[in-house]
């Protein structure tokens, strides 16, 4: 499950603590939904437990008219860079009080700008040139996370044991919660549905 | 999904078809059906009709859920992608920018052809060949809460060589819940105070519950000459109507009143239906079980639905003597119940209304005139492409007019060639007042939808 995106994030967790060995993997069914994509699957706070940002850079990309990826779960205070790659303008932009309700302007093919997301948010992304362009970042407080693809599936690498309330989030449907306790593997279905 | 909808697909694929040679005819079979959902979900007719455009409990709950999958399952079925007009995070821009929608992928439109043979024995010229019938049929949504159907009529008439065009219905509605709770239709429809169609049915012979006769005097006058049909074919106006609990439903609607624009007056009604059994009305199922179309019968059901409805109307008639455009109205009400058995195979609908005219006769003859319609069907699912329908129907004036009853039979058979072209045989055979039963009409036809 992890993309080109998730790789650097991933890679900080498994420097920062050899002794992270556990995982949660599961389902997500989107009742509802054209698939089981999209769905944001993320341990929520941990009590006592801050976790600090990835110096690297996150990337959404504009290519084709659509944002790449649709959805990016971020740490907060993670900054994500916004490249275009086509060759009209892409302005990004967000409705979400949460996000500052930040504009980045209007920029051309090959520019970048940038945003830093400084709390837990559920930033809907939209493109002032092209209504229909739409992304989301989901900006959680634990590096915990996972990105279902069209099958539902999810796995969340580098989870300590212990006992966690694990919420998923969807583009379009009621988002959900449990408790999940890790020893080693775990696993945990869900659905969410309108 | 594998699990979720059991389909049934039409294993032979779309046939061509010729049209057939075709003689006149009174009342084309209506054969209205909507290949563009087949196209949209990339499934079967028979999904949601028998025998087109009659319709199985799931199409019922599809059709009240303005054209979509109940319980807002509509994108997880739609096989087609819609074409954003905007994503949905601009609702929370919202009054600063439009409402976001978006609209069908492929074109919601679809194609009829239709002829028919008649023989009517009464006739100078018995056996004549036709008007062609084609329809331009429009269906779809828009976005979550929007749909629409509209449906355009060409025909020509090869004896006069005289084309029609007409709008059947055209109507854009709103249901603002993913529950169709409540809803609300504008334009040209057919009013929802039956379980039956004009529309949806299996014969050639409309319901005399929705076009009832106009009624003879002993002298063999015309006592109604009130040309106000229930349905003939739409009605302008608005309807709200939703579904209660999964299983009640409700019509309220104001309309002009067909052929009565020439008045300031509009008509009124309204309706309650409950269904006990079988699939809820708004295709919902218990928490914890999946919908189960059954396949290959899907409309196999065991449920009783039953239904009442008060209509309130105003004509303008033009009185016969006189200066021409002077009018006499005719306020009139009807009343009734209707109630429809769904027993597996057997579909047994049958209904009974009362109506008054209070002013009905351009003459002046005829006042506070009661009339009394009462119809009984069963629709019979012989094998999934073999359908035969027989119905008897009765309409009379009271209180004075006890001479005048007509009763008639309607027997039809339809059947599938393929799940989009369909054959149907009809007849009408009725006895009016105390004479002796005679054949009316006998009709023949065919039709191809895509």
């Amino acid at each position: 499950m992890t993309s080109r995106f998730f790789r650097p994030a991933a890679l900080m967790l498994a420097v920062a603590s050899t002794a992270y060995a556990g995982s949660i993997s599961g389902t997500v069914k989107c009742t509802g939904a054209r698939n089981n994509a999209d769905a944001v699957v993320y341990v929520d706070a941990i009590p006592d437990k801050t976790f600090p940002p990835p110096s690297e850079h996150l990337k959404i990309d504009q290519k084709d008219m659509v944002f790449v990826p649709h959805v990016l779960p971020v740490l907060v205070g993670t900054t994500v860079d916004f490249l275009n790659s086509d060759n009209v303008l892409h302005n990004v932009f967000t409705p979400d009080k949460c996000a500052e309700r930040f504009n980045l302007g209007s920029w051309p093919q090959g520019q970048t700008r940038s945003y830093t997301f400084k709390q837990q948010c559920e930033a809907t992304l939209l493109c002032n040139v092209h209504p229909e362009m739409e992304a989301f970042v989901i900006v959680v407080p634990t590096p915990f996370f996972a990105v279902t693809d069209k099958s539902g599936s999810y796995v969340i690498k580098n989870v300590p044991d212990g006992e966690y309330t694990v919420r998923v989030w969807h583009p379009r449907l009621k988002g959900t919660s449990r408790q999940v306790t890790v020893a080693g593997e775990a696993t945990a279905a869900f659905e969410v549905k309108k | 999904m594998g699990g979720f909808l059991r389909l049934a697909r039409d294993g032979g694929g779309w046939a061509a078809v010729a049209l057939v040679l075709s003689f006149l005819t009174a009342e084309m079979s209506p054969t209205h059906a909507i290949p563009a959902f087949a196209r949209k979900y990339e499934t079967s007719c028979q999904t949601c009709h028998i025998a087109y455009p009659r319709l199985t409990p799931f199409g019922e709950a599809f059709r009240l859920n303005g054209f979509r999958f109940p319980e807002g399952r509509d994108a997880e079925m739609e096989k087609s992608h819609p074409v954003s007009l905007g994503a949905e995070g601009y609702k929370k821009m919202w009054p600063k920018s439009v409402w976001p929608a978006d609209i069908p992928g492929l074109p919601p439109v679809s194609f009829l052809l239709a002829t028919e043979a008649a023989y009517v024995p009464d006739s100078d010229t018995p056996s004549q060949f036709t008007e062609i019938e084609a329809e331009l049929l429009a269906g779809g949504t828009v976005g979550d809460n929007v749909s629409f159907y509209g449906e355009l009529e060409f025909a020509l008439e090869l004896e006069t060589n005289e084309t029609e065009t007409a709008i059947e219905r055209a109507y854009i509605s709103f249901l603002p819940w993913v529950k169709p709770v409540f809803g609300v239709k504008i334009g040209q429809f057919e009013p929802g105070i039956a379980l039956v169609s004009n529309h949806r049915r299996l014969t050639g012979a409309r319901y005399w519950l929705m076009r009832p006769p106009k009624g003879l005097a002993g002298s063999g006058e015309v006592v109604i000459d009130n040309a106000f049909q229930l349905e003939a074919p739409a009605q302008d106006g608005i309807e709200f109507w939703g579904i209660i609990s999964h299983r009640a439903l409700w019509n309220a609607g104001y309309v002009e009143g067909k052929f009565n624009e020439t008045n300031n007056a509009k008509d009124a009604y309204g309706r309650i239906a409950a269904k006990w059994g079988g699939m809820r009305l708004d295709g919902t199922v218990s928490e914890g079980q999946e919908l189960d179309i059954q396949t290959p019968q899907p409309w196999r059901e065991l449920s009783i639905t039953a239904s009442a409805f008060f209509y309130a109307g105003k004509s303008s008639l033009e009185v016969a003597a006189g200066p021409p455009q002077v009018l006499q109205d005719d306020d009139f009400t009807i009343a009734g119940v209707d109630v429809q058995l769904n027993l597996n195979d057997f579909i047994v609908n049958a209904g009974f209304s009362s109506g008054n005219n209070d002013n009905p006769d351009v003459n002046g003859t005829f006042t506070d005139v009661d009339s009394v319609t009462m119809f009984a069907e069963v629709d019979w699912v012989a094998y999934p492409w073999l359908i035969p329908a027989l119905r008897y129907e009765t309409f009379e004036l009271t209180d004075g007019f006890s001479d005048d009853k007509r009763v008639r039979w309607v027997p039809a058979v339809n059947f599938l060639i393929r799940a989009n072209v369909k054959g149907f045989v009809s007849a009408e055979i009725e006895r009016e007042r105390q004479g002796d039963f005679g054949t009316e009409e006998i009709e023949a036809g065919l039709t191809i939808v895509f």
